[in-house]
């Protein structure tokens, strides 16, 4: 299996953590992975200065894969959706596809809705299998209770298919279980993280992330994770402004990307996951792990 | 070149904001609330309800809102899309009212401007960051191994298509 890995800016930019964790675990399990050579941002955050940039950007990335003759895997909850709301909307729409086709012309490009997108948790669930997962990992992690944080647009919305549904388990705490660790329920779980409302107010953003950390800490969660590089930046990066803001010094609590705790099951070292980046006190949880 | 003739059919890239109204329909909501009650921006920002979004925009007082800083509070979780009985879409009406102001020639908060403006510069919302780790070093890109961050191979084009599909006004007024 091979696909175009397209990053999309806040894992590209800085939250490196990911993007090492799915370079060392993916190809373990059979994943090749493509850099691209010519990329653009996918447009999530600029859907309000322009509706119309989020089409033409995500149909360019889309028809970038399509030159290849590869599939993408986006990492980032707000590259999915917006590149799976492209091909949707472009499929219902004609007339808006020829439009953008129109631009994506003049760069020698074209976008026809063959090139599918998937995140690394259709990937790890769908496409590998849980089973290649338990036979593919050193050793199993304790049972260690872990809350899943799958972010907004894995589940949302229902308007066209998103990776999970509320109806039943989650794939990403299917996951979490195959690995060893125990997926512990939270009260936020289907919750946002507030990284979109950084740009207008971080103290209210951070509030959020906040108080989604605190219900984790109350059901006994040793952990939280996720596969999106916003409620990671939120639930990991945020926690020391999140101890100032709210007063409350408690606010500590391992927060990663389930492809680190996946690399660490696969025997791989914590320093090629990129543990040293976290923010929060992962040490902790790699002291448990490593019993 | 603002529109293009595709199979005898005018398209042209420019946002409106009666036809965003036209399609969302903010009249039919019959102000239950179920949109502010789930709303994540709302929990934390003090004048921001969705619900009350709509009905000014429904008693035709966008104007107000769209010289408002409070349209960019939205959190983007999506929620009121899923909850609102009438299919209204509060999010979609606030993002109609953000593209609006944007062509009115309103400058939205800073971040978006910065955001924005390494759109136009590198086709991404921000450039790769030099990150401090918990060893103290402090790492980048390069450092950790990873290949360069690709950008569009033909700026210029890139640029322009940018600048077509809805970014025109907004680089008039930040200057880049
Ligand atoms: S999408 Fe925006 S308006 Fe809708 S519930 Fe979320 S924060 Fe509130
Ligand atoms: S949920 Fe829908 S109908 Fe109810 S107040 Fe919000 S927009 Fe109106």
């Amino acid at each position: 299996m091979k696909f175009l890995l397209y990053l999309g800016c806040t894992t590209a930019t800085k939250q490196y953590g990911y993007e090492l964790s799915l370079r060392a675990t993916l190809p373990l399990l059979g994943v090749e992975l493509e850099h691209p050579k010519d990329m653009n941002c996918c447009g999530v955050p600029m859907k309000g200065i322009s509706k119309f940039y989020p089409y033409y950007a995500c149909a360019r990335i889309m028809a970038l894969a399509e030159s290849q003759g590869l599939d993408i895997i986006a990492p980032c909850n707000g590259c999915h959706l917006n590149l799976t709301e492209t091909i949707y909307k472009l499929k219902l729409n004609p007339l808006l596809m020829s439009a953008v086709n129109e631009l994506l012309k003049e760069e020698g490009l074209k976008y026809t809705g063959k090139a599918m997108v998937y995140h690394p948790v259709e990937i790890l669930h769908d496409k590998i299998g849980i089973e290649k997962i338990t036979s593919s990992i050193k050793r199993k992690l304790p049972e260690i209770p872990v809350s899943s944080h799958p972010g907004c647009h894995l589940i949302r919305p229902t308007e066209f298919p998103r990776p999970e549904t509320r109806d039943g388990p989650l794939k990403l705490d299917r996951l979490i279980e195959a690995i060893g660790l125990k997926a512990r329920d939270y009260p936020e779980k289907y919750e946002c993280c507030g990284a979109a409302i950084l740009p207008y107010s971080p103290e209210a953003a951070i509030k959020t992330a906040a108080f989604r950390i605190k219900r984790a800490l109350a059901v006994g969660s040793k952990a939280i994770t996720s596969l999106c590089p916003y409620c990671i930046d939120m639930l990991d990066g945020k926690q020391d402004a999140a101890k100032t803001i709210t007063g409350d010094q408690n606010i500590s609590i391992p927060a990663l990307y389930y492809t680190q705790l996946l690399g660490l099951a696969l025997g791989l070292d914590e320093k090629e996951l990129g543990m040293s980046l976290n923010m929060s006190p992962v040490e902790v949880l790699l002291e448990e792990v490593k019993v | 070149m603002l529109f293009y003739l595709i199979g005898g059919w005018i398209f042209t890239f420019k946002f409106s904001l009666e036809d965003a109204v036209k399609e969302l329909r903010p009249q039919l909501c019959y102000q239950c609330m179920k949109c502010s009650s789930g709303c994540t921006a709302a929990k934390v920002v003090n004048n921001y309800r969705p619900h009350e979004i709509v009905a000014l925009v429904k008693a035709g007082y966008s104007d107000e809102l769209i010289n408002s800083d409070v349209i960019w509070a939205c959190s983007v979780c999506l929620k009121c899309v899923e909850y609102c009985p009438q299919r209204v879409s509060p999010f979609e009406v606030v993002m109609a009212l953000r593209n609006e102001s944007i062509a009115r020639g309103r400058v939205p908060p800073k971040s978006f401007v910065e955001m924005a403006k390494s759109v136009l510069k590198v086709g991404h919302i921000q450039e790769p960051m030099y990150i401090m780790s918990k060893d103290f070093e402090e790492v980048s890109r390069m450092e950790l191994g990873l290949p360069e961050m690709p950008k569009p191979k033909d700026f210029e084009k890139f640029k322009q298509h940018v600048l077509l599909v809805g970014f025109e006004k907004l680089k008039e007024v930040i200057r880049v």
